[in-house]
Parts: structure tokens; sequence; C-alpha cells
């Protein structure tokens, strides 16, 4: 069975660059285009080996979303990695902070998105 | 140019240590093809040239700095080969960058010509059968200690999976430490307790390891060492370890000579005033203040030996320029030299080295043109046809020894002579020894004009060399074996600025001797040898030494009866003799301040130091003393007035 990956960015266009290079890579991928969907997504879906997602979106920020995750127990140790923006590098120091795994500058290339989701993925261990 | 806040010189001063870096680094790349922490190192020198003049505005040498980017990235993954043809071209840019310290760009035409070679280079990576060398990866060998932060899981990141990698990378040893895993019952399941000390084998570059601890690296510990066959296997526990690991960090700047001088002056003084401060209080024992001036004490000692020890430079990284002056000098005269360095952390006083720089300088080339001979002559005389230069350093006792070898052809010693007679240095009927021939090259014009196409040719300047080794206290000798080889030995003080010294007072002068050159202290009346006071010898154990008296030597007046003076036997070399002195005081260090400039006559004096109450005592300079001694005797005494004047110019 393909291991899972959520994906979370407000913007479509970017939601479908990593689908679609994350797919190409035997990812099954799930979507959300804010964090409250993807808190609901992983209520549901134990399965999901780790989260990417970007930083500013309306609603709930990215660095929140981290901190949701980091508050629940039934998910608190997923790895996630959040989408920073090399203009703006104390979010780097705020999502550390608030517990992500990994950060990514934007824009990226398809093959860094998925080299880094290869470093800290769990793998299926013994 | 207006450069209020010195970034400007900041920048000079930066890009002259990464040139100088850079210089050593394609050298040692040169020498070590494979190694892979070299053209990192060397990678990070260029980029940080490259980044920093682009920031300041010169272009060319940025565009140059990243064409030299391209070329060791493709030596990294093993694309391009390291060699002469890849160390020529960093030579000669380290050459072209150091028109950066004067603030003027590489002119866009040599930076043109450069790149031009450059992509040359670059086109043969492209060239068929050159890939193949990627295949061949050394198998490298590391050490890796990884302590996971103990809240590791509660960022998403598991070791395990780190570890995993590198198992799946290559063949590891892995030790896992337990020690600071509680009992059951206080096990926390959520934080990680454990650490690794793990060993592997593996074709991966020392940055694809770092990489597989990508985000691992800020909060927790991770200590990856790069483990070199030719380097014996340490055995080492973690604390030393990590000690390794805060030392490897430790990355060195440059600071100009200037400003570590001024702030030993100012510790100096600091010392100073802090002892008399010391002094005052311990008269005052129940001042409150009293604890706190002790305190003080401990910390301004603290200072001062670190600041001292900021003096201190391993002579390793001159060394590194000598490389490039031999392998430089040896193509330029069609000879083939090899250099051997041994001693590279012997440390030794900065502004020593910078003094010794132009006359080892001199001594290298001296060897390379006039002792190595060419190629052709060596195989005929069934020598190998490579020439080597030993350049070796250690410290014995209080000081430093440099000797720079040679296998060339040696100093003709017959030739010397006769030059040293027909120059009237030497009368022919006198029996000299081969120790002393060999001294007649340091005789100032002794070494002019045709000599130099008769023999070796060594000496141009030889007097020169003896008189800045002089200068810092240095001593030079000579040993050659005609035909076989030339070795120069030279002694140096480990520092110029605080010396050890025994103080002793004389006709109500203060003076100070170094201790390094004193043997033993007597009394002065239970060895002296009765009756015979005109030919002063002194009878120690089954030795008989000549005496002086230091109120003699200064024309001092006594102060005190006889029966109470004491002796300081000093040695050098051979040479063993005896001065009188009235009163001994205590050993102390002192801080050297030099006095010599402001009279010529030679009164065997080095400086004055600067005592605890801030008054100054002379520090005698006892090589030249028993020169003086052995020479003049009593006839150009320096007077006590004289040195009451000195003294009083060197206290302002």
């Amino acid at each position: 069975m393909p291991e899972k990956i959520l994906i979370v960015d407000d913007s479509p266009s970017t939601l479908m660059l990593m689908k679609f290079s994350l797919e190409k890579k035997g990812f099954e991928v799930k979507e959300a285009v804010n964090a409250e969907d993807a808190i609901n997504i992983i209520e549901k879906d134990s399965d999901i080996i780790c989260m990417v997602t970007d930083i500013n979106m309306p609603g709930m920020s990215g660095i929140e979303l981290v901190e949701k995750v980091r508050q629940n127990l039934n998910y608190k140790f997923l790895p996630v990695i959040v989408l920073t923006n090399p203009d703006n590098p104390g979010n780097v120091k705020k999502a550390r902070g608030a517990g992500a795994t990994g950060w990514l500058d934007k824009p990226f290339k398809p093959e860094n998105l998925t080299n880094i989701i290869d470093k800290i993925r769990k793998r299926p261990g013994k | 140019m207006n450069d209020p806040s010195g970034i400007k010189d900041a920048f000079f001063e930066e890009s002259r240590y990464l040139v100088s870096e850079m210089e050593t680094l394609a050298l040692d790349l040169e020498s070590e093809p494979g190694n892979t922490g070299i053209a990192d190192s060397l990678f990070r020198a260029v980029h940080t040239i490259k980044g920093s003049s682009g920031m300041f505005g010169f272009e060319n040498a940025a565009e140059l700095g990243h064409a030299l980017e391209n070329i060791i990235a493709s030596v990294r993954d093993g694309a391009l080969k390291a060699g002469k043809e890849i160390t020529d071209i960093f030579l000669e840019c380290a050459d072209e960058f150091k028109v950066l310290y004067e603030n003027k760009d590489i002119e866009l035409k040599t930076a043109l010509r450069i790149k031009d070679k450059i992509a040359v280079l670059a086109e043969s990576v492209t060239g068929p059968g050159k890939k193949e060398q990627k295949k061949q990866n050394v198998l490298n060998e590391y050490r890796i200690f990884f302590r996971p932060m103990e809240k590791i899981f509660e960022i998403g990141l598991d070791p395990y999976t780190n570890i995993e990698e590198l198992i799946e990378s290559g063949e590891c040893t892995i030790e896992c430490d337990t020690a600071n895993v509680p009992d059951l019952f206080e096990i926390n399941p959520e934080k990680s307790y454990l650490s690794f000390d793990i060993r592997i084998k593996t074709m991966l570059s020392l940055k694809e390891i770092k990489d597989i601890f990508l985000f691992v690296e800020d909060d927790s510990e991770i200590i990856i060492e790069e483990i070199h066959s030719t380097i014996p296997e340490k055995t080492e526990d973690i604390s030393d370890k990590l000690n390794k690991y805060i030392g490897k960090k430790d990355s060195s700047i440059a600071i100009s000579t200037k400003k570590l001088d001024d702030m030993v002056n100012l510790v100096g003084e600091l010392v100073m005033n802090q002892s008399r401060l010391y002094r005052e209080m311990s008269l005052r024992p129940d001042d409150p203040l009293k604890e706190l001036a002790e305190a003080m004490e401990e910390s301004v000692q603290e200072l001062r030996s670190s600041v001292l020890d900021l003096r201190m430079t391993p002579i390793g990284t001159k060394f590194s320029h000598f490389r490039r002056l031999v392998r430089d000098l040896s193509a330029s005269l069609d000879k083939k030299v090899e250099l051997y360095t041994y001693g590279e952390d012997t440390e030794l006083d900065k502004s020593i080295i910078e003094k010794i720089w132009d006359p080892f300088v001199h001594l290298i080339r001296n060897s390379i043109d006039h002792g190595i001979e060419s190629p052709e002559e060596r195989l005929k005389k069934g020598k190998s046809e490579t020439g080597r230069i030993v350049i070796s350093a250690r410290t014995k006792e209080s000081r430093v020894e440099i000797s720079i070898s040679d296998d060339g052809k040696g100093l003709d010693e017959d030739f010397i002579l006769e030059q040293a007679v027909k120059r009237g240095f030497a009368d022919k009927t006198q029996n000299i020894s081969k120790n002393n021939i060999l001294d007649f090259i340091f005789i100032p014009g002794f070494t002019t004009a045709e000599k130099v196409s008769g023999i070796s040719g060594r000496g141009i300047g030889m007097d020169a060399v003896k008189k800045k080794i002089d200068e810092v206290n240095g001593e030079i000798r000579i040993d050659s074996v005609k035909g076989c080889g030339t070795t120069i030995t030279i002694l140096l003080p480990l520092t110029l600025a605080i010396v050890d010294v025994l103080m002793f007072e004389t006709g109500n002068m203060c003076f100070a001797v170094p201790l390094s050159h004193i043997e033993e202290c007597f009394d002065f009346s239970r060895y002296k040898i009765e009756g015979q006071r005109k030919r002063n010898l002194l009878k120690l154990r089954d030795e008989f030494i000549p005496y002086f008296k230091i109120s003699d030597i200064y024309s001092l007046e006594e102060s005190s009866d006889e029966s109470f003076w004491q002796v300081i036997v000093v040695d050098h070399g051979k040479r063993k003799a005896g001065f009188v002195v009235e009163r001994l005081l205590r050993a102390q260090q002192a801080v050297i301040k030099s006095i010599r400039n402001w009279y010529n006559k030679d009164d065997g004096i080095t400086g004055a130091a600067v005592l605890y109450d801030g008054s100054l005592a002379y520090v005698l300079d006892v090589i030249r003393l028993l020169n003086i001694c052995a020479g003049k005797k009593n006839q150009d005494t320096v007077s006590g007035a004289v040195l009451e004047n000195t003294l009083k110019i060197a206290q302002f």
C-alpha cells in the first residue's frame, strides 16, 4: 500500500505541483486548502506519514497548525514540513519553535521536496 | 576612501586570510587529490571570497570566484581530477585576488583570460571517458557522534530514521550509550535518552553524510568527523571528542599584529597596576576590599596568560607558504625539489614569526639556488634526481629550534677559509676549527661580489640573516658536509613579550637576568679562589669559571660588604661564567620594554623590565654581556650615570 502524505496550501497551483511530484515518487497524496481542513483529515486518517504545509494561509496559519498537531496525542509525532519564504527568515525559527520537523524555502524544485520527505518520513519499521 | 566603521579594512583582512587559505588548500589538494575534506574547505574559501568581493562591488573578482567554485564542484563529485593543472589555476587566481587588498578589482582582461582557461578545463570534463572517475570514489570513513535532543520526537523527527539511513549507505558499527536512560518508572516514552557513537565506511561524501542529519543539527548534538586512513585510530571517550568538536569549530580570524601588541601592552599595564593594588591591600588586612583585590588578581593573571597565548601561533601556517616558495622557485631554476616539513604545531610568538620570515625565505632560497644541484648533476653524483629540503621545528626547553636541511652540495670549507684569508678576516697560520670557518660567512662584507660563482655561493646576506635572528634574541648555527648537504639550525625564544627573570641588586640599581640562561646561584665568598683574586676565577666543584662583577662592568659603587655577595652562573653554549652581584632579590615574570634605541653603545642590556611597583630594572642580555666581558675587559664600560638617564627616558 502506498504511503500517504498530506499537503496543505491555499494555492491550488502549488498543491498541483506537489501532488504531481509526490505521486510520481509513488506516494498517495491527500490535499487540504486550509489548516482546518488539514486537521479534519488527520483526525480521520491515521495512515498519513508526513504533512507538508504552507505558512501563510487564510484562517489558521501553518505555524498554528503545527502547534495544534503537536498538542494532540493521536498524531503529535507526525513529521511536518513547513514551506517557508526565504525573504522572511524569522519564520524558520518560529516554525521550529512550534515543533516543525523541517522546512523548505519556496519556490522549490520538486526533487527538493521529495528528498526532504525521504529524509524524515517514518520508514516502515521493524 | 571614506570608511568610518572599518568595514573595508575587515574585508581586506578577511580576503588576505582567505587567499592564503586558498593557496594552502590548493597545494594540499594537489598532494591529496582524493581528500574531499580539502575540496570542501577550498570550496568554502572560494565561496566566501566570491561572496564578499561581490558585495564590495568587485565584480570581476566575484565572477572569477564563481568560475573557481564550478571547478571545485566538479572535483568534488569526481568529474574533474585534482592535480597540478587545477592547483596552478587556483594559485594563479590567488595571486590575482591579491589586488583586492589594495581596494582594486581584478582587471577584466585578466579575469577573462583565466576564465578561458577554466572553460578549457571544464570542457575536458564533458569529454568521454572522464565520467568513470565518479564510480571510483574513494571509500571514506567517518566517525559520528549523535545525541538527539530529549524532545526530538516532539518535532516529528525519529533518530532511528537517520541511523537507518546510515546503515543503508555503508558499513556501520554503532555503539549506543544507554547511560542516561532513567529507571523504568521514570522513563518518559516520549523522550529520547540515547546517544550513538557510529563508525561508517561509505562512498558518501561528508556533505552527503551531513545531509542525512538535515534538520537534526540545530538542537541535537551531532559531530561528524572524517577519519583519514593515515591517522591511527584514536580511542577517546565522548567528552574528549566533544572537546575536540568544540576545538574544531573554533575557526580562526586574522588580527593585525598591532592590535595584538596594543592589547598585550595594555594587559601588561593592567597586571602592573593590579600588583600595586594587591600590595597596597596586603598592608591593610582588615579592609573589606581585600577579598575583591584577591579575586581580581586571579582573573588578571588568567587574562594575562590567555592574552599572551593569543600571540602564539603554530609555525605550520608559515610552513605552508614555504611550500609555495619551493614549488615556484624550483620550477624557475629547473631543479627538482621536494619539501618536507615537521613540527607544524610548534608554537611561537607571532611577532617573532614575522621577524624571522624574511631570513627564512632567504635561507630556503639559498638552499634551492645554491645548495641543491641540477637533476643531471645529482644523478652524476649518485644522488636521487629530486633534491630534498627538510624544515623541522620543535620546542626545546624554553626555546624553539627550527632547522633547514638540504641534501645539496654543502659548503666548501677550504674555499671559505681561502676567501677569509684573502679578505683579511683570518690568518692562514691560525689553526681554525671547522665550525669557526663556517662562521665566517656571517661576517658582514664577507659575502660580496664574485664569490657567488665560485662555490655554493651560499652567503649573500647571511650577515643580514644573522642580524635579524640576533634581533629576536635567537641563535643561528651552520653544519655542513661537503658534497652531502647543509643544515642551518635556528634557536628562537618562545616569546618576546614576557620573560622569566631573576632580579638582583648591585650598587643600588636593580637588574634582571633571564632565567633561561641561569644555571645556578651561590655565595660568592665560598667559591672564589682565595689569594688569586686578580685571575677572577671561581672553583665550582671541579670546574674553574671566570667571574665578572656587575659593579665593575657598569662602574657602580658597591654598597655592601663582599661577604654577602652572590654569584649567578650563566651558561651559554660551551661558555660558562659567573656574574657577581650584591643581593639576589626574587624570580618573577617581567614585561620587557625596549630601551636599546636610545643610545648606541653596546652595553649588554636588552631592555627594561617593568616591576610590580611601577619602577624599572635593566634586563641583561647574557650573550652580549659575555662578549663584552670577554672582549673589551674593562676599557670601555658604560657608566652608571648614563644608565640612570636611559631609565628615565624609558619611564616615559
